[in-house]
């Protein structure tokens, strides 16, 4: 009897041990999927058309081009996958070459080509031409779905 | 009145310096339990794990807020083939049409658009949706002279920048064509 009631109180434990394992990893998770996010889209003065015609990006497999331009509105460097490629014919046929091997591994995947609204004309052309023929070398006869990135006017900047 | 009596015993043995008494229960389990569980409840252990949850769950919002604002950009649909071959699904009867061409060109800091086809010529991005808006066909306007599926390939010069591009791309989606395609610098 005596020794019952000097025991003392029970020993309460709250297991939260795993509730802090769940915590870290779903902020490890978004923490990297941000990353990817990151790497895939360079802040860019995109295109404002107006009204425009665009759709919200869906959640299917993408590729994702950026071109970065200077305020001349010369592309200096191309990034694809988050490595960069430099704005000339060795460049690009890298560029082409890396588009290749994605579309190969990922054949369904849309092509996403984001550039700032005062990027000539002149650059986009042959990376459309290369992306085409590197579809054309991944899978024969494969059509790439283009989708040009734009920003709807009401987001603002 | 009992109680106030074994204090003041209690008090006399110890004065007389023989410590306390022990008390002699002489109740039962159950109210030993119930006097057990009544001193726990007294002292309650808390962890306090609030802050914990309060800070996981401001992380949580703010990466998922972070990858919302990244996938705000919309995006125009084309499907990009080998240059100068228009995207008509073939069939057997079906025979290839030439595709309608829009150059695009620069002329005193302006973009000027010049249809190829012996049609009004539109000054702005906004006409040219206009004008080809009332040339196509449907049964609504069955005087339209395309199909939505007329392929049109759009040219932009050299030095046109990517947003009249762009805007002269969306300006024929919005008249409500399908196949209109990026031609190869002139």
């Amino acid at each position: 009897m005596r020794s019952m009631l000097t025991r003392g109180p029970a020993k309460v434990e709250a297991v939260i041990t795993p509730l802090i394992d769940i915590a870290m990893l779903l902020v490890v998770f978004f923490a990297l999927v941000s990353q990817i996010g990151i790497s895939d889209f360079v802040k860019l003065n995109l295109p404002k058309p107006s009204p425009t015609a665009a759709v919200p990006a869906r959640n299917e497999p993408r590729i994702v081009i950026n071109a970065i331009a200077n305020n001349d509105g010369d592309v200096t460097t191309w990034r694809f996958s988050g490595e960069n490629f430099t704005a000339n014919s060795t460049g690009i046929q890298s560029l082409s070459n890396a588009v290749t091997a994605a579309i190969r591994a990922n054949p369904a995947a849309e092509v996403h080509l984001r550039a700032d609204a005062n990027v000539k004309y002149s650059f986009i052309s042959p990376v459309l031409d290369q992306v085409g023929k590197a579809a054309a070398t991944a899978i024969p006869e494969h059509v790439v779905k283009l989708r040009l990135a734009v920003q709807p006017e009401h987001q603002g900047g | 009145m009992a109680e106030a009596a074994s204090i003041a015993k209690a008090l006399d043995l110890l004065a007389q310096g023989k410590g306390p008494v022990e008390p002699v229960w002489t109740t039962t389990h159950d109210t030993l339990a119930n006097r057990r569980s009544m001193r726990r409840s007294k002292r309650g252990i808390s962890l306090n794990v609030i802050p914990m949850i309060d800070v996981t769950f401001f992380l949580l919002v703010f990466f998922v807020c972070a990858n919302k604002t990244l996938d705000r950009e919309e995006l125009l649909r084309t499907d990009l083939s080998q240059r100068g071959v228009a995207m008509v699904s073939p069939t057997s009867l079906a025979l290839d049409e030439p595709p309608l061409r829009i150059e695009l060109f620069r002329k005193d800091n302006q973009t000027v658009i010049k249809v190829l086809a012996p049609m009004t010529q539109p000054n702005s991005f906004d006409q040219l949706t206009e004008i080809f808006q009332s040339k196509l066909y449907s049964h609504e306007n069955p005087h339209g002279l395309f199909p939505s599926d007329h392929p049109i390939e759009l040219a932009p010069n050299q030095d046109v920048p990517w947003n009249d591009a762009v805007a002269a791309f969306n300006g024929l989606v919005r008249a409500g064509y399908q196949q209109i395609h990026f031609a190869g610098p002139q």
